[in-house]
């Protein structure tokens, strides 16, 4: 287990204090929390590039994934609105008040999905990683089969089993809304 | 009627998972039909259709940045079966698991810069109101000096000039809006500007530039292709009015002279505000616009 750093690198302080000011522009119109959260985000975001690559202009890279970070809230409160707003009858009528902390924390769990089954297929059936993988990042199954010598179709259904498993396992625990079946506890 | 909003609601609720294939074939197949027979439904599926900037990236499979940089916040609120499919996730996960680190090291960082911030204002503040209240007892004092009655005075105070006026910036120097290397496949992403790399065979480079938001009536932006040795091979100009959207953009495309391969090698495609600075004349608009500029790299067929 690696020692956390009590001090950060001032660098990186450096590159928060300037992600804060690109969130500050007129575009963005973000509230102060909003603002911190993105400006965080982007932080991270420009952290595990640098661990692939380091960057020639941190400062320029960092300012367009702060943009792009605000685009993804905007995008994120759309879906929210059709997606809890439409679907919550108390709150047809009701002024927009915009999302509540545990909408925002629902749609988070929802947008993690993936990183769930990713999880869940390490823990339960390791055997259909390869198919996530292929699934998720690659966008094809013709790899995949070839690696396996074996005919797409026959990759296909195997991938529908591993998904259906990790479906049947999400009811067993209570967790059906992810699937659009029944509503969120908590 | 009843059962109808019922179906929209039933379909509406498995966007997320429908949009990431992790719905069984017979709900897959539900959705698919109503999205096709039902405008509504197609409309609000939209934005559910749209890449986030991480799933561009590629990080589909692993926790969300949103969730990862406030994670102990998030971790909180969520029920426990919930919490403990994440952590599986996490616990297996070295990129996500250092990023949630980094991320819980600058939150700290970033309170404590808060705290500080707040004594200071605080001490500032305190240190403020005693030295108001010192001029405040030596003018009455001298008031009361001047005034052989001892009656309060006014004195009329001259407008003072204002000696440590902060200077504004230079606005001789041009400055570049230069930014991102972002490679992603055979796909460049990014910022002002970038670095590409453009191997043998290319026979053009096109550039999409999509509407920057809020730029205002002056912003002009340049953009230049310059190839191996700073030999320049295409440039553009975008007014507002194409940086908004409301005109399409003109057609970008880096190419060579003659029509054959661009010479293999980095290619620096940089935006460069254009735009006269009507405060500053002769020197140049400064704007900090978040740009996102693509790039296609696109090797010619053999």
């Amino acid at each position: 287990m690696n020692e956390i750093k009590e001090q950060p690198d001032p660098a990186w302080a450096g590159l928060l204090a300037f992600a804060r000011r690109v969130l500050s522009g007129p575009a963005y119109d973000l509230a102060p929390a909003d603002r911190e959260d993105l400006a965080q985000e982007a932080l991270l975001d420009l952290f595990i590039r640098t661990r692939a690559e380091a960057p020639r202009n941190p400062e320029g890279l960092l300012r367009t994934i702060a943009h792009r970070k605000a685009l993804d809230l905007f995008r994120t409160r759309k879906r929210w609105s059709l997606l809890v707003d439409g679907l919550d009858p108390e709150r047809h009528d009701a002024p927009d008040s915009g999302p509540r902390p545990e909408d925002v924390l629902r749609l988070r769990v929802l947008d993690a999905l993936p990183a769930i089954a990713e999880g869940w297929f390490r823990a339960h059936n390791a055997d259909c990683l390869p198919h996530l993988h292929s699934y998720f990042l690659d966008g094809g199954w013709r790899d995949l089969a070839e690696a396996r010598d074996a005919r797409v179709n026959t990759v296909i259904k195997q991938w529908e089993r591993c998904r259906d498993a990790f479906a049947r396992d999400l009811r067993a625990r209570g967790l059906a809304w992810m699937l659009g079946e029944g509503r969120r506890d908590g | 009627m009843v059962e109808q909003e019922s179906m929209h609601e039933t379909i509406r609720a498995r966007f997320p998972a429908y949009r990431i294939g992790l719905l069984d074939a017979a709900s897959t197949q539900e959705v698919r039909a109503h999205l096709r027979a039902c405008a509504d439904c197609g409309a609000a599926f939209a934005p559910f259709a749209e890449l986030s900037s991480e799933e561009e990236d590629g990080r589909l499979g692993h926790v969300p940045l949103a969730l990862l940089a406030r994670w102990d916040l998030a971790a909180a609120g969520l029920p426990p079966a919930e919490r403990a499919l994440l952590e599986a996730h996490l616990s297996g996960c070295v990129p996500c698991t250092e990023g949630m680190e980094f991320s819980r090291r600058m939150r700290a960082t970033a309170r404590r810069t808060r705290w500080r911030g707040r004594l200071g204002l605080a001490a500032g503040g305190a240190a403020a109101l005693v030295a108001t209240l010192l001029v405040m007892m030596r003018d009455t004092s001298m008031r009361r000096e001047a005034a052989p009655d001892g009656s309060p005075s006014v004195h009329a105070q001259a407008p003072t000039t204002p000696e440590g006026a902060v200077a504004p910036p230079s606005a001789t120097s041009r400055p570049q809006l230069r930014a991102a290397i972002v490679q992603l496949g055979n796909v460049t992403r990014g910022g002002a500007g970038q670095i590409v790399r453009v191997p043998a065979g290319t026979t053009h480079l096109p550039l999409r530039v999509p509407p920057l938001l809020g730029v205002g009536p002056t912003a002009r932006i340049r953009i230049d292709v310059r190839g191996p040795g700073g030999a320049a091979f295409g440039h553009a100009n975008l007014d507002h009015r194409s940086l908004f959207g409301e005109t399409p953009p003109p057609a970008l495309e880096a190419s060579a002279p003659d029509g054959g391969a661009l010479p293999a090698g980095h290619y620096d495609v940089s935006a460069v505000s254009d735009a006269p600075d009507p405060a500053a004349p002769g020197g140049f608009e400064h704007a900090d616009y978040g740009f996102d500029l693509e790039v296609r790299v696109e090797p010619a067929t053999p």
